[in-house]
């Protein structure tokens, strides 16, 4: 036995991987009884540790997870379906009255004046940008209340 | 084919599979880590309905997110990171603890249990038994008692045999820490499990 130990580290590093040990910690264990008692105890508690039993889960994660995947997929579906239907009805009495009434609508504008014109496009891109903006905010704002990663 | 080149190449497949919209491959990927997510679950998260939920929310967030796996470490360690990250956020809203300052106390009941069971000599192979029995009890309650890193790190390096630099990547911790924190768990196990009794009883 020597007067000054190695220290905790070493030992544990010792019992997990002699191979990589310095010289000095070899050749400290080689003489120290009370390291060597430190290593057999670690020795034993890693034997113990590896050998505790594994945790499972006592429902049908599996099951569930697929269940739960299957049901969004559907959601999903059924709500892109929507998405169209709506998208139909909403954009149908646009297209009904420039098909009754194309010709007409030419001829208003083509009496307004070109900047009219320009500052009523403009205008409604703004608002419909400054509309979409906010939109997509509240959207992300949602998320990161939903999401728990 | 060495392992690694196996795992990826199966990884690589299964995912592949998934996102054709393959579920069946999911359901092998699910099969394959949910004995790691358990007990990454089970060592942070006490509450066994919350343990329900998470571990179903770590496999939807996988199947989600799969599409963004980039086959940079193993399937099983990316789903291992997530399955940290989901424990560690539903701790961090608990506000519950990930690193007990006071690691180094022993706590009373343990010490009770200590004394009930082992503060005797061993005589012979039936006892040597119990006594097997018995470290193996108290040894899981004492790491029970560790907090949610420590004993998380323990499970992960000794009991999944994970190496450290895979346990890095789903802690996202350096890995200069996880040994460094490794080696205090072992440290305050082997004090706690000393602290009652004698060195030539162990």
């Amino acid at each position: 036995m020597t007067g000054i130990h190695i220290t905790d580290n070493d030992i544990q590093q010792f019992v997990l991987d002699k191979g990589n040990c310095s010289f000095t910690v070899m050749d400290h264990m080689s003489v120290c009884s009370d390291c060597r008692a430190k290593a057999e105890t670690y020795t034993l508690l890693f034997s113990e540790i590896k050998h505790q039993a594994k945790p499972a889960f006592d429902f049908d994660l599996t099951g569930l997870v697929l269940l739960n995947i299957m049901q969004k997929e559907t959601i999903g579906s059924r709500t892109s379906a929507l998405i169209w239907l709506f998208t139909i009805i909403g954009l149908s009495p646009l297209v009904i009255t420039i098909y009754l009434f194309g010709n007409y609508i030419v001829q208003v504008l083509a009496g307004v004046s070109s900047m009219t014109m320009y500052l009523v496009i403009t205008t409604s891109v703004l608002l419909l940008l400054l509309q979409g903006i906010e939109m997509f905010r509240k959207y992300k704002k949602q998320m990161a209340l939903l999401d728990v990663n | 084919m060495d392992k690694t080149q196996i795992d990826n190449s199966t990884d690589q497949y299964l995912v592949d599979r998934v996102l054709r919209g393959d579920t069946k491959a999911f359901e092998i990927i699910i099969r394959n880590t949910k004995g790691l997510v358990a007990q990454i679950v089970f060592k942070m998260i006490h509450n066994p309905e919350d343990r329900k939920d998470l571990a179903q929310d770590v496999f939807l967030k996988a199947f989600r997110n799969l599409p963004g796996f980039k086959f940079q470490s193993k399937l099983s360690t990316w789903v291992g990171q997530i399955t940290y990250n989901t424990c560690l956020n539903y701790l961090e809203k608990k506000k519950l603890i990930l690193i007990k300052d006071d690691e180094n106390d022993t706590h009373e009941k343990t010490l009770e249990m200590i004394n009930k069971t082992i503060n005797r000599d061993l005589i012979n192979v039936t006892e040597s038994l119990i006594f097997k029995k018995e470290l193996s009890e108290i040894l899981k309650f004492e790491i029970e008692m560790l907090s949610p890193l420590y004993k998380t790190l323990i499970t992960l390096y000794h009991n999944e045999e994970l190496s450290y630099e895979e346990i890095a990547q789903i802690t996202e911790l350096p890995e200069g820490t996880v040994k460094n924190y490794l080696f205090r768990a072992r440290k305050v196990l082997k004090e706690r499990l000393l602290l009652k009794y004698k060195k030539e009883e162990l």
